[in-house]
């Protein structure tokens, strides 16, 4: 990290609160949560994206999926004017929170701030949606039927 | 953060697997010298512009070609010449036919632009022939990156090592209880030596001590 001349060392980080500490969700539920920027000092954010998204997560090809996006660029609702935000979102009925062996299936929100320059910053929050089960390995092969 | 750079934090959920594509994925760990040291791109695209403004990397699969190919992009990218920034373009060769492809990259490059080809040997020589010099008619320099060595300066031979190894998995989330150093050299040495395919196997190895633990 280094420190522009004149400004405060940029150490950017979001702190996200969902609606529910348990950060669990149905599938079709609405997520309500509340972020707040820290760390930029004096910078001028000149961006920030917020989206919800599933993704796929194992050792292969990785896949997502877009829930929500928004993107804000009024410089009254960015830091450092304003330095928190809101929002909301309706989730789809699929897919659910998976752990599985050779994929998982992961939900999160983003929030990436873009500062004047190239430099941006991404900061993610899983959270689960649905309640299925992991992925158990069989105790015992299954036998052929006779 | 860097003034010019990419910062990024996760707050995970689940159970995480540090041998996820997600976490060793082109970009997302460090390139490290066989030995272990950090590498250089700024040395190497140096070293490329007095060679002519063209070099290849050499070594087999999985021995960090691409890694250190993607450094040096970004590395390009973030170093403006003469006040301005570079166009960098990278291409990935998967067949002899997207050869046409990187012949119009070079083309619309401008001057001074830098053309990062991965996999150069589809090309064959004929291809490697007809890029390289139309790279050179248009001041454009080109990286690439080959399994043998193609008649194009040398930029690195790149090797790998079980050290090597270790200090890429240092740098992914904590393993601890999921895979062990034994671990580690076991794979190592079913993928004879290729480091993507030792995270592959990695990956299973912890999946399966996180059933286990599960059970």
């Amino acid at each position: 990290m280094s420190r522009t001349a004149g400004q405060e060392r940029l150490e950017p980080r979001v702190v996200v609160n969902f609606d529910r500490p348990s950060r669990r969700y149905d599938p079709q539920e609405t997520v309500r949560l509340q972020y707040h920027v820290a760390g930029t000092g004096d910078a001028q954010v000149r961006m920030i994206e917020r989206s919800a998204l599933w993704y796929t997560e194992g050792k292969g090809e990785e896949d997502l999926g877009i829930c929500f996006f928004e993107r804000i660029t009024d410089a009254e609702h960015l830091p450092p004017t304003q330095r928190q935000g809101e929002f909301a979102f309706r989730l789809p009925a699929s897919p659910m929170t998976y752990e599985g062996t050779i994929v998982k299936i992961r939900w999160c929100v983003r929030v990436r701030l873009f500062f004047k320059g190239r430099r941006d910053f991404v900061s993610e929050h899983v959270f689960d949606v649905g309640e299925l089960p992991p992925a158990m390995p069989l105790r015992q092969p299954p036998t052929a039927p006779r | 953060m860097r003034d010019d750079a990419t910062g990024r934090e996760s707050v995970p959920g689940g159970e995480v697997n540090p041998f996820a594509t997600k976490y060793t994925r082109l970009g997302a760990v460090e390139p490290l010298e066989e030995d272990g040291r950090t590498f250089d791109p700024a040395a190497v695209l140096a070293r490329l512009e007095s060679a002519g403004g063209c070099g290849v990397f050499v070594g087999p699969h999985g021995s960090g070609k691409s890694t250190r190919l993607e450094a040096c992009a970004r590395a390009a990218e973030d170093t403006p010449r003469a006040g301005l920034s570079r166009a960098v373009r990278r291409v990935r060769l998967r067949r002899r036919w997207d050869l046409w492809g990187t012949l119009r990259a070079v083309l619309g490059m401008p001057a001074g632009g830098l053309v990062c080809v991965d996999s150069l040997e589809q090309a064959g020589r004929v291809g490697t022939f007809c890029l390289t010099r139309l790279a050179r008619l248009r001041g454009v320099e080109l990286l690439a990156t080959c399994h043998t060595p193609c008649g194009l300066p040398v930029m690195a031979m790149c090797h790998t090592s079980l050290e090597l190894l270790k200090r890429v998995v240092e740098q992914l989330p904590p393993h601890a209880g999921l895979v062990s150093q034994q671990d580690l050299a076991d794979a190592f040495s079913a993928a004879n030596g290729n480091i993507r395919d030792a995270l592959f196997e990695l990956y299973d190895r912890a999946e399966t001590a996180r059933s286990r633990q599960r059970s």
